[in-house]
């Protein structure tokens, strides 16, 4: 059955550490905003590349140990992963304003 | 109209022209709508500009007020067109965007609509109540533009960082931004200049050129960013890599 990509990142997260579902939905949330993405629209390359460069910070910040590995975890497990049809989001914003340029 | 300041005017008529029909000739290639409906914008804003320009560059005389009434009316369609723009590009999921379209077109129509009935076809008598209800709609929209090209700009600076987007893309981002405030500045000018002219039946210099400067900077703003040249697509390309290394 096709998953919401962020329900299932954050459902890790919670499974994987010691944040409840508020606080491990509202870390992932602070990640994607602080890479310019929303949780709506977000493709697995991108959330791939959220667990490596910025949640691994974010987590640290509340205190979670080994927030590198953990999400290294959480970026394997998208591996295989029926991802569930995407609704618009930042990046097809992007996609239009690439266009009207012409490239 | 005092000397020839019109002429600012008239460039940014002809420039945003110009764009409007490269983005039109864009939108036939790739027959997407955001191409149509921004092209559309941009070429019926150039028209009315022309069409306001027309009266003060040669003595048209009986002409003067039908042919500002027609850059009035073409100018109230265009927001249409930029309006929709903004709500499919930037809030398509929310039903909010939807409404602030009718309720601004609906104070557009009324405001010409009333205030021609009235018998002012030029739409310069800011004493009159109707005129602020046309005023309202032709200047939230371009509003509605700048917070929405400015936030999608923070946004996608942020995505440039991670390489989810083009440098030349969260620049465009900021130039449609910047559009929607110098439209919004060129609507704050007109006030005491259409006031003026309310008074005294003529514009004064100093408000004229402003609002033409105005104009054509917001003109130049749609050229970099739907028509930019090869030299301006380098220098963000190199700040960006710049940007780049110094992280």
């Amino acid at each position: 059955m096709p998953v919401d990509l962020f329900d299932f990142a954050a459902e890790r997260l919670e499974q994987q550490t010691s944040l409840d579902r508020l606080a491990a939905r509202g870390t992932l949330r602070l990640a994607l905003k602080a890479s310019g993405l929303a949780p709506n629209g977000l493709r697995v390359a991108q959330l791939r590349v959220v667990l490596e460069k910025v949640l691994p910070a974010e987590l640290e910040k509340c205190g979670v140990a080994g927030a590198q590995s953990i999400c290294t975890g959480v970026s394997a497990a998208l591996a295989n992963l029926s991802v569930a049809e995407q609704t618009p989001g930042s990046t097809d914003t992007d996609e239009i304003f690439r266009r009207l340029g012409g490239n | 109209m005092e000397d020839s300041s019109f002429i600012f005017e008239a460039i940014a008529g002809v420039i945003l022209f110009v764009v409007g029909v490269r983005v039109l000739r864009l939108a036939s290639r790739t027959s997407g709508r955001h191409e149509r409906l921004l092209g559309t914008y941009l070429l019926l804003s150039g028209i009315s500009y022309t069409l306001y320009t027309i009266p003060l560059i040669g003595n048209v005389g009986s002409l003067f007020t039908p042919v500002t009434f027609a850059g009035r009316v073409v100018y109230a369609i265009s927001v249409y067109f930029v309006l929709e723009f903004t709500r499919s590009v930037f809030r398509s999921n929310e039903a909010w965007s939807r409404w602030l379209v009718y309720a601004l077109m609906l104070a557009l129509v009324m405001g010409v609509g009333i205030s021609s009935i009235q018998g002012d076809w030029d739409g310069y008598t800011v004493s009159n109540p109707w005129f602020w209800c046309e005023w309202l709609g032709y200047t939230l929209a371009p509003l509605w533009v700048g917070v929405e090209g400015v936030l999608a700009f923070r946004s996608a600076r942020k995505r440039v960082r991670l390489d989810f987007c083009d440098p030349i893309v969260a620049n465009r981002y900021l130039l449609w931004g910047w559009f929607g405030i110098l439209q919004v500045c060129c609507s704050l000018v007109i006030v005491p200049m259409y006031a003026d002219y309310e008074a005294n039946r003529y514009f004064t210099l100093g408000a004229d050129a402003l609002l033409g400067c105005f104009e054509i900077l917001a003109a130049v703003t749609t050229w970099l960013a739907f028509f930019a040249p090869a030299f301006y697509r380098n220098w963000i390309a190199r700040v960006a890599a710049g940007a780049e290394r110094g992280n």
